[in-house]
């Protein structure tokens, strides 16, 4: 059985859980089930919702797990191919490749979802956004996706939802591998990989490159005329490394080191308004990150654990068509964050248990475009799980889960966030849960809101956001197990910032807008005919609108905000059999508008993939081969207005180990 | 069979997906052909593709949104910077596509497209001749030659850094440096040759050119910005050059920032500052007092009636609105464009 890593290393804790939820066991370290089954919602210890292990149907919020097993199985080169499928998510991609890529939870932008790696902010201090263009699925061991408000447990930016991006561990003997890639957009990608180690000791390294021309076809359309273009200028070279080592000495004490490093040049072309348009831009970034966790079984009903992340980050952005004060833009970047953690876990009873915990962080900007900027971030937190013992013999169980945290900031001052959420047993056979959450969520302005040196506005507040929600869950055996899900959310959040501007060349930040997002998820998923085969359907509407007015007689108050569809639905299916595996998706996105008065659109579409792997053996496969196909249909499509996305392509992948 | 029926609505659900359908493209009017209108440049927001040309219809005072898509089907392009008329053809210049759309001025037909190159930024445009225009690149240090009858461009003038206005006056195109404003020169270019044959010494970050009624070029000088102190701003000027000498002659405080100058047949120049629309008249060099008060983005001189045009951007992402006043400043009309209503462009009946 794969062992869970950041389960296993950061909560030693032993976690009863309620009764009612078939299939699920609380042991530490058991909450994955085995992932050579095709499983894509493993069921499901998650420590995203609550920052414990818990069983997924018991949390307050809805949780998504993506696992190493489905994401083997998925056409496509990051990780955001991976996950984009699932409830709420919206995608912005900027291209093909490595192109700069975002992420959105419930119709709010990219700066209000918060991502995590092994639990540990990866959102950047400077700008607020995650680029999904950076991260590759390489040293990933599966992804948990909660949706909704979550500041009560991680402080700034998780108002939309978290994803928390959880790595691989050594496993024990000695293995390596390798594979390499084969586009037919002309891109390639190399990998290596080694572990070795014992129950006590492990150590893990890999690395991969990925690069690519970026010179795929596109169909322009200048509003009359079709004409198939190629994209210029976006070429990428990305290589990614990562170290890690895990150590369980005697004594209830286990720790872990994880090192990565990442480098990406990337060719930054801009929009393409006309067939003569395409820019020169080029975008090189490369972070370090060192991330590390302690935890010690101090005593019976009581861990104590320790986590550290510091961060590197080196950014320039070039463009020699641009001539900026005599000579070509050329702005840089650099960034040092480090964050310390440190937590208890206790357990005062079977019915009362949670965590408590301080967070510090400072954050370093240095940039061409910023006056020297550096934050210092003081949180306390508090989250607890009460299991309400009911005076009568009641059919259903009840779970309270209330949580606060303070975060205090060196440039913006203090926020309190609270949450209460609940889990109510209704049914026990088959499984039927209701989850209901309400708090308040925060975004923290960034440093470039703050600091640039052209317009920043150091008088921001945070901008601040209420957001309830309420699903049910149902689990339970048709031919296998399926899980069906469905959510009302809603989230209000006021002191929006936009930036306005303060005279015909430069703008300046403000608090101005109000924002709300209400919507439905729907999701179910069945694993069938003993494991082989599996399908997850998912829906989403969502009405994000703006609900302000930031001047008398302001045309984009009532208006839906720009590239966030209404309505997305998403199929995957899979089916094994001997070394055989063939996956397929299809993905449809809703028209989404452009402009902030509504009068223009992207119109909606479909995209299917598909991926036949062939493995010898497993764990790791002595030889595979995967063949992909990218938007097997050939549609014309774009993300974000103007820049273009590929058409049908095809890749192969050779995969060995020992 | 009771666990069937709790997976049919989950089902129906998914069933209704995709049932959100695209909206409808509102129908936008297309222009019958006049003699006099006014054409408004609506830059639309960097990157978003979303420029557009309004046509403000002097016959019937009727106002045309969206006209270039209107007629011709296709979008205009991202960040319309300008507009100039030559003859029956008008040549908006898009930015950030690095192209010059030609239209008929009659029939607002598309007639032909100027591609500029990759990685050039089209900015203003203005006329050596019949066929040759020369158009400033504004994140180079160089104008584009384009011939207008093959729609090509023929090649390039050095000038200085950041070029933004252009005008023509005695024979020489007079191009002024904006640095993006660490400038502080305007560049002289002969139309004969083709070449920068002089550079002169104006005030900080100069933006817009025009010429008088008595030839006299207007440089506006929009005063450069500090961002650690704001008291350290140099104040908006316009400096005078006599294109007979190329000497600077005169300078006329403004104060504040301004960007570019409309300036009317009767010599009375109408000036954007930072809070107010100035009234310069050209033929004193002088600042006569404030036309109106509030922020506008772009300002223009109808030629036959004086009317003056007033630009609002408004938040600069919704839409912007044009404001008409009498040259004694009475309030003629107001009329929604579109987003970040930048230029105008004035279609007299000399044109046919």
């Amino acid at each position: 059985m794969r062992t869970f890593p950041l389960v296993a290393l950061l909560v030693p804790l032993s976690v009863p859980l309620a009764s009612g939820v078939s299939g699920t066991t609380g042991a530490p370290g058991e909450g994955i089930p085995d992932t050579a089954a095709p499983t894509y919602s493993v069921g499901e210890i998650v420590v995203t919702a609550t920052r414990r292990e818990i069983a997924a149907a018991l949390a307050p919020s809805a949780v998504t797990v993506v696992s190493r097993a489905a994401i083997d199985a998925m056409p496509g080169m990051l990780l955001a191919d991976d996950i984009s499928w699932t409830p709420g998510l919206s995608l912005r991609s900027y291209g093909s490749g490595a192109s700069v890529q975002t992420i959105s939870m419930r119709g709010m932008s990219p700066e209000h979802t918060l991502v995590l790696i092994d639990g540990q902010r990866y959102n950047s201090f400077e700008n607020g956004l995650a680029d999904f263009g950076m991260l590759t699925p390489a040293s990933v061991d599966h992804v948990e996706l909660l949706r909704g408000g979550s500041s009560a447990l991680y402080g700034a930016d998780a108002v939309g939802g978290v994803i928390n991006v959880i790595t691989r561990s050594p496993g024990t003997g000695l293995h390596g591998g390798g594979s390499v890639t084969e586009g037919t957009a002309h891109e390639g990608g190399a990998s290596l990989w080694m572990e070795g180690g014992s129950e006590d000791v492990g150590v893990r390294a890999s690395i991969s490159h990925d690069e690519g021309r970026g010179d795929y076809l596109f169909d322009f359309s200048d509003g009359n005329t079709v004409t198939t273009l190629r994209r210029s200028g976006e070429d990428y070279s990305v290589l990614t490394g990562d170290l890690r080592a895990d150590w369980k000495p005697a004594g209830g004490v286990k720790a872990y080191a994880d090192f990565s490093y990442d480098n990406a040049d990337r060719g930054s072309p801009g929009v393409v308004t006309d067939p003569g348009s395409q820019g020169t831009a080029r975008l090189w970034d490369r972070l370090e990150y060192l991330r590390t966790g302690i935890s010690w079984n101090a005593a019976p009903g009581l861990a104590l654990r320790l986590n550290a992340m510091g961060h590197y980050g080196f950014e320039h952005y070039d463009d020699p068509g641009q001539l900026l004060n005599g000579s070509t833009l050329h702005s840089i970047y650099t960034n040092r964050d480090y964050i310390l953690t440190p937590e208890a876990l206790f357990e005062v009873s079977p019915l009362l248990k949670g965590l408590a915990g301080v967070e510090y962080a400072q954050a370093s900007l240095k940039s061409s475009d910023t006056y020297d900027a550096l934050r210092v971030q003081q949180s306390a937190y508090l989250s607890t799980q009460h299991d309400v013992e009911l005076p009568w013999s009641a059919p259903f169980d009840v779970l309270f889960y209330p949580s606060i945290r303070y975060d205090r900031y060196s440039d913006t001052g203090g926020d309190v966030s609270p949450m209460l959420g609940m889990n109510v047993g209704i049914l026990r056979s088959p499984s039927l849960r209701l989850r209901a959450s309400y708090g308040k969520s925060f975004r923290a302005p960034v440093l470039n809101d703050l600091y640039w040196i052209e317009g920043g506005n150091p008088a921001l507040r945070p901008e601040r956001a209420l957001a309830f929600d309420c699903g049910l869950r149902a689990d339970f055996d048709i031919g296998g197990p399926f899980r069906a899900e469905i959510t009302w959310f809603s989230i209000r959040s006021t002191d929006r910032i936009v930036w306005l501007p303060v005279s015909g060349t430069f703008w300046s930040p403000r608090n101005i807008a109000a924002v709300r997002s209400e919507g439905w998820e729907a999701e179910t998923e069945w694993t069938g005919l003993g494991g082989a085969l599996h399908v997850a359907l998912n829906a989403t509407w969502t009405d994000v609108t703006k609900t302000s007015a930031d001047y008398a007689g302001d045309p984009t108050q009532g208006k839906r905000l720009i590239y966030e569809p209404p309505e997305t639905f998403n199929a995957v299916a899979d089916a094994g059999a001997g070394p055989v595996r063939l996956f397929f998706r299809h993905s449809w996105t809703a028209y989404r508008y452009t402009t902030e008065v509504n009068d223009r659109f992207l119109p909606s579409y479909s995209l299917e993939s598909f991926a036949l792997r062939y493995a010898l053996g497993e764990n790791p496969p002595r030889a595979a081969l995967k063949a992909e196909v990218g938007n097997l249909l050939n549609t014309t499509y774009q993300v974000v207005a103007l820049y273009p996305m590929p058409l049908r392509s095809f890749r192969l992948t050779l995969e060995a180990g020992l | 069979m009771r666990h069937s029926m709790m997976v049919l609505p989950l089902l129906a659900a998914c069933a209704l997906a995709g049932c959100v359908r695209d909206p409808v493209s509102a129908l936008v009017e297309v222009p019958v052909p006049s003699s006099r209108g006014v054409y408004v440049v609506d830059q639309g927001n960097f990157g978003r593709g979303n420029a557009s040309l309004s046509y403000y219809d002097l016959a019937t005072f009727h106002v045309y949104n969206d006209v270039f898509t209107a007629v011709n089907g296709k979008q205009l392009g991202d960040v319309a910077q300008s507009m100039a008329i030559r003859g029956a053809s008008g040549y908006i210049v898009v930015n950030n596509s690095a192209k010059i759309e030609v239209i008929d001025i009659g029939t607002n037909v598309n007639t032909g497209t100027i591609q500029t190159g990759a990685g050039t930024s089209p900015n203003v445009m203005a006329f050596a001749d019949d066929s040759v225009a020369l158009v400033t690149d504004l994140y180079s240090g160089s104008l584009i030659v384009v011939n207008v009858h093959t729609k090509r461009v023929t090649g390039s003038v050095a000038v200085g850094a950041n070029p933004a206005g252009i005008a023509i006056a005695g024979g020489k195109a007079y191009v002024a440096n904006s640095g993006f404003g660490s400038g502080n020169t305007v560049s002289v270019v002969s139309l004969g040759t083709l070449t920068t044959t002089r550079t002169i010494s104006v005030a900080d970050n100069p933006n817009g050119v025009e010429v008088t009624p008595s030839g006299k070029v207007y440089v506006v000088c929009t005063g450069a910005y500090d961002f650690t102190d704001p008291s350290k701003d140099t104040p908006a000027r316009i400096v005078v050059i006599d294109p007979a000498s190329d000497a600077v002659v005169d300078s006329i405080y403004i104060g504040g920032h301004a960007m570019d100058i409309a300036i009317g047949a009767d010599g009375i120049g109408y000036i954007a500052g930072s809070a107010a629309v100035y009234r310069v008249d050209t033929r004193a060099d002088v600042l006569t007092g404030t036309f109106r008060t509030g922020v506008y983005y772009a300002t223009g001189v109808e030629p036959s009636s004086g009317d003056v045009y007033l630009a609002d951007a408004g938040d600069f992402v919704g839409p912007g609105t044009v404001s008409v006043y009498a040259p004694d400043g009475e309030l003629r009309t107001t009329f929604g464009v579109g987003i970040i209503p930048g230029a105008f462009a004035f279609k007299t009946n000399s044109e046919f």
